[in-house]
């Protein structure tokens, strides 16, 4: 669980009579939605204050469930009519697919109505002559791949919450997951898209056209990309045209285990240096291994301070050859343990040392907080040391989880607040220096989970006022009064719309 | 937050239990209430983030919005499947429904008719089969008059025909033994409610199967298992129910006891393995327990089960009435594995392996398998447009498959499922298929 003091901001938004907006609005959404698409109880307000983090809770206004692209309009049609003929005030809207974001992204802020596209899940088309499927944004990552599994076919982003999170969350953070570093992030696998932006209009980009017709070979400007990974502020993305990835025939998954965290760190890029492109490199360190061992009792000796795990997929003959080098490359470092396999039971039963990790930390405290830094794989040994020293140095509990191929490294803090009061200070104390050591490392705040809420205050450390402001510059394209998920990504210190909102307040006194 | 209802309840534990939800959202798709209303309220992790209130922040009671929520949940238990950090969540939704004087199901007048229904009812064959004969009196006027105002939203096809199965006997008769003396080779088979009244065929069918595989049958007397009641929130009642139940299971076969008990019930199975204070002599299992090839236990051995099943051509051909000749004829088959098989004793995969021995079945894979139908006990009874909106939801999906036929292993699944698709559809229970099959 995600458990820290939740800081106070000065948005300086102007106060308003919330519910006046809202009863107003209200009678508008009752036009067109039914009873049960508007949630304004207090508990079901509650309810939507937080997703996969527990980090700033913060009650939306209205929550509302459209169940078509055209109700979708028309709530922010209302909006941006209320917004025009009463100013100042300032509703918005915030998209939430399933909530199981990691960084606050699909929270709401101030005067915020959350659009909930729960029920946006149909599969509209399966191609499977050009390997493309057009899906409404709704659609879960792993039922999407079970729609397709017949066929051979993936869609290559395998995000650790694949079998609950939304292709159009995956949109907005630009997923990763742990084969992501041979398939690439999901802007590599986004062909095209259907947004509502924030005028209420429908937009299409990229392959796809207004008559959901695509064209696998526009070569317009790459505005598809831009949108990805925009955490929701350009609009509300209804409808996204993917690339399916064929399966591959065979694999080799290699796991190995290793007394010393540098060995393994040094074999990782070793591996690329040597320029394998295995489909997951992937390790685990110290107290995350003593965590799952005792979790599920994967018999790994006291010695382990390191586990990895190498995933290789192509064809047969390929991946044999393969396998024969990796496995001589593996050895050079004396692992205390090897084993590989070819046979699926096993190759799950491998794959626990990592993907159970998360549920295996709840068994040694009832809190975890979760980091998402990327340095580059050569500056994985020194990332490794300066984490641990400053767990040290705050008396935490570390454990670390990293794909390694990409230099994405997950350190945690696994704590009881219950126990021990000062904890939740502390680890506010090493956030900081965590993210002051990883951009000294060169590295950058976020590999997949998104800016959100939760690293808005760090952008300053990696990014000057001038990049962020262009950045903004970006974003009024689309959004030009910023309603589409205020308040998010960049601090708020810089924030225009804040700063046009403190105007517009003096203004008013 | 605790009164005196609450004094056998340590919070200590509760609290610890609560704690092991981190709140990453996995259990979302897997919560058949969530994926027919997209809410939040209607998931297993909102649901447990309000019980939290209640265990945690020491909250006296919930809102009536909050409750609504609680009592929305069908217990399928597919959260529990889909949940990383094995999240308690039946025990905890358990808790929060203790604090209950004001649900409406329970209280006044519904209330005491729902209790006498569980009380007289359920282990009354006569008054059961005088239900099951009103509400298909009622379903055909409902038919004739479409505009009344419903109050239950199923019409299962119910049929007439009741074959009595005498009980406190075994099968075959003891002086008929035909071989089969072990009294390890004897099962117990209980007849339970609702199964015997509405599919009573099916009871027929199990002891054909058992009998096939090399198990001598006996039937006890017993009654109502009291899953129904019990997970209805009539604790007391249910738990007397089930000793009853229990002490029926007992008989001797030449003064050496028999100890394996059967269920072809899912629900009743999952209910009773529950049990923490069970004679330890007792052996239970699911029926599907008995027929796993990948783990087979009955005294036919495996080889002969397998031949029977492949070569069993033309007996299957003519219980699907599709009697051709031609070797091309295959037909299409679908399987729902019941939510307290699967979700609740963790069996699965036992039928679709036996229905892929089938050289003439072709199995098709059926979306959103594991999601329950919306049966779940009196659910459908209880909210009839919930369970409406999840029944037509694992009809589309059963449809999708293109697959004329259903097969399902708990009766409530069966009458739920029945009652969704069109007539030209037909759900059967595996034992139906089986002893069609081996005998």
């Amino acid at each position: 669980m995600f458990y820290l003091a939740s800081k106070s901001k000065s948005t300086g938004i102007i106060k308003i009579e919330a519910l006046e907006i809202m009863e107003f609005l209200l009678h508008e959404f009752a036009g067109f939605l039914k009873k049960d698409q508007i949630l304004d109880d207090p508990v079901d307000l509650k309810l939507y204050e937080t997703d996969a983090t527990s980090l700033f809770p913060k009650k939306p206004k209205l929550v509302l469930l459209p169940g078509t692209v055209e109700e979708i309009q028309k709530i922010i049609k209302a909006i941006t009519r209320y917004n025009a003929s009463n100013p100042p005030h300032k509703v918005s809207f915030v998209a939430r697919g399933a909530g199981t974001g990691l960084s606050g992204g699909a929270l709401a802020s101030d005067y915020s109505i959350i659009i909930s596209l729960a029920r946006f899940t149909k599969v509209i088309k399966v191609d499977y002559e050009n390997n493309v499927v057009l899906v409404e944004t709704g659609v879960v990552n792993a039922t999407l791949n079970k729609v397709v599994k017949d066929s051979n076919l993936h869609f290559a982003p395998d995000p650790s919450s694949q079998q609950a999170c939304t292709i159009g969350g995956n949109v907005a953070e630009n997923a990763g997951g742990v084969h992501c570093f041979k398939y690439g992030v999901t802007s590599e696998h986004v062909l095209g898209i259907e947004m509502v932006s924030s005028d209420g209009e429908l937009k299409y980009f990229g392959d796809l056209d207004s008559d959901l017709n695509y064209n696998l070979s526009s070569s317009d400007l790459n505005i598809t990309a831009l949108v990805v990974g925009s955490e929701g502020t350009f609009g509300i993305v209804t409808k996204a045209l993917l690339r399916l990835t064929p399966l591959q025939d065979s694999f080799l998954t290699i796991q190995a285990a290793f007394e010393d965290t540098q060995a393994c760190a040094n074999l990782v890029s070793d591996i690329i240096k040597q320029g394998f492109k295995p489909a997951a490199i992937e390790t685990v360190d110290n107290n995350a291994v003593r965590a799952i061992n005792k979790a599920y009792n994967l018999g790994f000796s006291d010695d382990v301070k390191a586990v990895i795990l190498i995933e290789i997929d192509g064809i047969l003959e390929e991946v044999i050859e393969d396998g024969l080098k990796l496995k001589d490359t593996v050895n050079k470092y004396n692992p205390l343990q090897y084993e590989e396999t070819q046979d699926p039971e096993r190759r799950l039963r491998l794959w626990k040392v990592r993907k159970g990790a998360a549920a295996a930390f709840g068994k040694i405290a009832p809190f975890w907080y979760l980091y998402d830094l990327v340095v580059p794989r050569s500056k994985i040994p020194d990332a490794l040391k300066g984490l641990e020293e400053i767990a040290d140095k705050y008396n935490l509990l570390l454990a670390n989880i990293l794909h390694a191929g990409d230099g994405n490294i997950h350190p945690n803090f696994l704590y009881d607040p219950y126990k021990d009061e000062t904890v939740v200070e502390r680890i506010h104390k090493a956030s900081h220096e965590i993210m002051e050591l990883c951009v000294s490392l060169n590295g950058t705040l976020s590999g997949e989970h998104g800016i959100g809420v939760e690293k808005q205050e760090y952008m300053g450390h990696l990014f000057s006022d001038t990049d962020m402001n262009k950045m903004l510059m970006l974003r009024e394209v689309f959004d030009p009064n910023y309603i589409s998920n205020p308040n998010k990504i960049f601090p708020i210190r810089i924030c225009r719309e804040c700063h046009r909102e403190i105007e517009m307040e003096e203004l008013k006194s | 937050m605790l009164n005196e209802k609450h004094a056998h309840i340590n919070l200590e534990e509760e609290i610890e239990k609560i704690n092991a939800c981190v709140h990453c959202g996995y259990c979302l798709p897997a919560c058949p209430t969530y994926l027919s209303t997209g809410n939040e309220g209607n998931s297993p992790r909102g649901r447990l983030y309000l019980i939290k209130d209640l265990i945690r922040d020491g909250k006296e009671e919930l809102e009536d919005t909050a409750k609504n929520y609680l009592d929305n949940c069908l217990g399928c238990m597919a959260c529990e499947t889909a949940c990383p950090s094995g999240v308690e969540y039946t025990d905890l939704l358990e808790f929060a429904r203790h604090d209950r004087e004001q649900s409406k199901y329970h209280k006044g007048f519904w209330g005491f008719i729902r209790r006498q229904a569980f009380k007289y009812i359920l282990p009354n064959r006569l008054l059961l089969n005088m239900a099951r004969i009103s509400l298909r009196v009622m379903n055909f006027i409902y038919k004739l008059l479409p505009f009344l105002p419903r109050l239950v939203k199923i019409q299962p096809k119910l049929e007439f025909e009741y074959k009595k199965i005498e009980t406190d006997s075994f099968y075959p008769s003891l002086e008929n033994l035909d071989g089969i003396d072990n009294p390890e080779h004897t099962v117990i088979l209980n007849l339970g409610c609702v199964m015997d009244t509405i599919y009573n065929q099916v009871h027929l069918d199990t002891i054909k199967v058992l009998n096939a595989i090399g198990y001598h049958v006996y039937v006890p007397s017993s009654k109502c298992c009291g899953a129904l009641a019990s997970h209805s929130g009539e604790h007391a009642l249910g738990e007397k129910q089930k000793q009853d139940f229990l002490k029926k299971q007992k008989t001797t076969i030449d003064g050496i006891p028999v100890n394996k008990v059967v269920f072809n019930s899912a629900g009743c199975g999952a209910f009773i393995k529950e049990s923490e204070d069970l004679d330890p002599e007792l052996e239970l299992y699911d029926i599907a327990e008995l027929l796993d090839i990948n783990n087979w236990k009955a005294p036919l051995p495996l080889a002969n089960f397998k031949k029977k099943i492949e070569v069993a051509d033309s007996r299957l051909m003519s219980f699907f009435g599709e009697i051709d000749a031609s070797d091309e004829m295959s037909v299409d088959i679908t399987y729902h594995p019941a939510c307290h098989l699967s979700h609740a004793q963790g069996i699965r995969g036992v039928y679709e392996e036996i229905l892929k021995l089938m050289q003439r079945v072709n199995l098709k894979t059926l979306y959103e398998a594991e999601v329950c139908c919306g049966s779940a006990g009196f659910y459908n009874l209880i909210k009839p447009d919930l369970a409406d909106d999840i029944g037509k939801r694992k009809a589309e999906n059963i449809q999708n498959t293109e697959a004329k036929f259903v097969v399902t292993a708990n009766p409530g699944c069966m009458s739920q499922i029945e009652a969704h698709l069109p007539d030209d559809y037909e759900v059967v229970h595996p034992m139906t298929l089986l002893a069609a099959v081996l005998t």
